[in-house]
């Protein structure tokens, strides 16, 4: 099973990576997170977030993350530390 | 006190819609806007309609409604095409609360054009009727499509409006709270997993509306903080709810669910 993080955008690193300030930790996790976690994106769903990578920019992710509740589906964390997720909205719906 | 206004809908004049958009009243409450009969014929028709679209899936609503699809705009557009049908059998014999709304807000409002929101991808969904039985209840959140809904071309509204109709009351619960005050994009902090946010994110001053009867019209500015106590009787809390965007410059009104 995948492990899972929630939490709200921060400080925007490069066109594809982020700083989250970690809430939420699904229950069953295999590893430890920390409270501020810096993610790369290797697959989004977030509304206003082109699909096309191509067309993303440091300015475009900010809007579409900075302090929105995110779930982030995690792949792997890499050797500096950097997780690599799944980016997503986080039920924004469902009433 | 932040009570609401009851009224009827021949009374309602701009200021009490400018009242619900500027919080100096939590809500709207428009008495009997559909007959007691009405409704029930209407909960007839939705659960004939449960048997075709409805159990089958098990949901609890009948209609699409767009902050489900936030991403996903093609499936909502075909799901909206796909009720159009529902919502024609649901209102063969009874006047569309559509119309009846828009009728009632045309006359507040006679410099507005009133329509249902349409863009390139087609309509948008008019409604959605919602089931909550025993035990359901809507945890505090706000509905504001110009965070959610970036995706849609209705996030270039100005303000929004929430309608929503009360078709059948639970004996007891499913009570309406609103808060005074409203949802800023800092309140993310404050969200939980799969919907809604934590008590903290609400001021302690809010009003809660339990003498809703069948068939009142309750008007609310969705982006102050709202939520559905729990469902305590036997009897299903159905609702029909819309929501109205309003574009001030261009004196243009759309609805959608």
């Amino acid at each position: 099973m995948t492990d899972i993080i929630w939490g709200n955008g921060s400080e925007i690193l490069s066109s594809n990576s982020f700083i989250l300030n970690v809430t939420h930790r699904k229950n069953g996790n295999k590893l430890d997170y920390s409270d501020v976690e810096k993610i790369k994106i290797i697959e989004a769903d977030i509304p206003g977030l082109p699909q096309n990578e191509s067309e993303w920019n440091k300015e475009i992710l900010g809007k579409c993350t900075h302090e929105a509740f995110l779930k982030c589906e995690i792949q792997s964390r890499d050797e500096s530390g950097m997780i690599l997720a799944k980016v997503s909205h986080s039920g924004v719906g469902g009433y | 006190m932040w009570t609401p206004l009851f009224i009827d809908s021949q009374k309602i004049s701009q200021k009490d819609l400018k009242n619900i958009l500027s919080g100096e009243i939590p809500a709207l409450v428009v008495r009997n806007f559909y007959s007691e009969t009405q409704c029930m014929e209407i909960i007839k028709k939705i659960e004939t309609s449960k048997k075709t679209y409805f159990q089958k899936s098990k949901l609890e609503h009948i209609g699409p409604f767009l902050m489900s699809f936030a991403t996903r705009k093609k499936d909502y557009f075909q799901k909206s095409k796909e009720f159009q049908k529902i919502n024609q059998d649901i209102f063969e014999r009874i006047e569309n609360p559509s119309t009846r709304i828009f009728n009632m807000i045309q006359k507040v409002l006679p410099s507005f054009s009133i329509s249902l929101a349409e863009q390139d991808e087609g309509y948008f969904s008019p409604f959605v009727i919602r089931i909550h039985r025993k035990g359901k209840s809507i945890p505090i959140h706000k509905d504001n499509v110009k965070y959610e809904g970036k995706e849609y071309s209705i996030s270039k509204i100005d303000q929004q409006l929430s309608c929503v109709l009360h078709l059948q009351e639970s004996e007891t619960g499913g009570d309406v709270i609103i808060y005074k005050n409203q949802w800023e994009k800092k309140d993310e902090r404050y969200r939980n997993i799969d919907f809604g946010y934590t008590p903290d994110v609400v001021t302690k001053e809010c009003c809660k509306i339990s003498n809703i009867n069948k068939g009142d019209l309750v008007i609310i500015n969705p982006n102050y903080y709202h939520q559905v106590t729990k469902i305590l009787g036997e009897t299903p809390r159905i609702t029909l709810g819309m929501f109205l965007g309003i574009y001030n410059e261009n004196h243009k009104i759309v609805a959608w669910a």
